[in-house]
């Protein structure tokens, strides 16, 4: 591999690797757009309760994560093999989840993996199909701190009410 | 090379940045007050749990809540960056574990808790540092500790405080490091 194609690999890896980070950030801050802008409008997911094209997935992961009261993904170990352009990615996920269960909040911890294959068209990087691993999970009941008005001041929120939307104003006063 | 390509101008800049988040972590997890100090420009505003004020002056309230806890660790990921010259804002993760001493009944307890940095970073003299800092908090666990054995290996195979730690042993070995 050329100097010339290592850089492009990285400048690629990066821009693939992002898209998992908006994918994150749109399903923790329920941002519709923000999700449909990381697949292909062809592109399709299987999150095994859900399977069928992306759009259908968008409507589908907010719908269900719009009912749940927190929600919060890490992506770590990401590997990306790019052949032309075609990539296949593995992503490993941790998932913190706060839903009601009886009444009663619970925390959920949910580990697993991202199966990826992505595309280039005209120079830009997307998910054409994403299959959603699970490899392990618990669920506790809550401490339920958001309940404390001191602790919840600077509670994470969803698009547009959550911090980032006014931190992300260059030069803003916070 | 390609030294003048933009692309590889903002790859850089971001790897900078990242480092930068992660030199907070360290410096949280092993109680090294330059570490944290050397993140932050002078002026740099802080907002985070219930401290508002200057992040020069959260590091000393970091260094006293973290140096005497007996483990500490925090991780950083999803880093995304926009960046604009010299200026950029930064949204990354943080998981954050503490075994701390529950106030009430004296006894140990695990802490959990994650959430976001939100952060404003401009770069002076060719170095990134933070000018604003908002912690948002998406998460939070107090449990019991449930470990069985992990306090009965020796004392250099356990995560310590600075300058203790085997880290920095590791980088004074390449000439680096305080």
């Amino acid at each position: 591999m050329s100097r010339d194609d290592q850089i492009q690999a990285l400048l690629d890896k990066q821009a693939i690797t992002d898209l998992s980070y908006r994918y994150s950030r749109a399903a923790d801050r329920l941002d519709r757009e923000l999700l449909a802008s990381v697949y292909w409008p062809d592109g399709t997911d299987d999150h095994g309760a859900f399977v069928g094209s992306a759009p259908d997935y968008v409507d589908w992961v907010i719908g269900l994560l719009s009912g749940w009261i927190a929600v919060h993904h890490d992506n770590t170990n990401i590997l990306i093999d790019i052949d032309g352009d075609t990539a296949f990615g593995e992503v490993h996920w941790t998932g913190y989840y706060t839903y009601e269960v009886n009444g009663q909040p619970h925390d959920q911890l949910a580990v697993g993996r991202y199966i990826d294959r992505y595309e280039r068209r005209g120079g830009e990087w997307r998910i054409k199909h994403r299959t959603c691993l699970s490899d392990w999970s618990r669920i506790e009941p809550s401490v339920n701190w958001r309940t404390d008005p001191a602790r919840s001041r600077l509670a994470g929120k969803r698009k547009p009410d959550d911090l980032l939307y006014s931190a992300r104003r260059l030069g803003a006063a916070d | 090379m390609t030294g003048s390509d933009p692309r590889l101008a903002a790859l850089a800049d971001k790897q900078e940045i990242a480092e930068v988040l992660y030199r907070y972590a360290r410096g949280c997890d092993r109680a090294d007050e330059a570490a944290l100090r050397s993140c932050f420009h002078p002026e740099s505003a802080h907002n985070h749990g219930m401290f508002v004020g200057r992040s020069w002056d959260f590091v000393g309230r970091a260094m006293a809540i973290c140096r005497p806890l007996k483990a500490c660790k925090h991780m950083i990921s999803n880093v995304l960056v926009t960046l604009d010259g010299d200026r950029a804002v930064s949204e990354c993760h943080f998981w954050a574990h503490h075994r701390r001493i529950n106030e009430q009944s004296g006894a140990e307890e695990d802490y959990f808790t994650g959430g976001r940095y939100l952060d404003r970073l401009e770069r002076r003299d060719g170095e990134w540092k933070i000018i604003a800092r908002t912690g948002v908090s998406d998460f939070e666990r107090f449990d019991p500790p449930s470990d069985r054995n992990m306090w009965t290996m020796p004392a250099e195979k356990i995560g310590g405080k600075h300058p203790d730690d085997p880290v920095y042993r590791l980088e004074a070995s390449m000439g680096k490091g305080t």
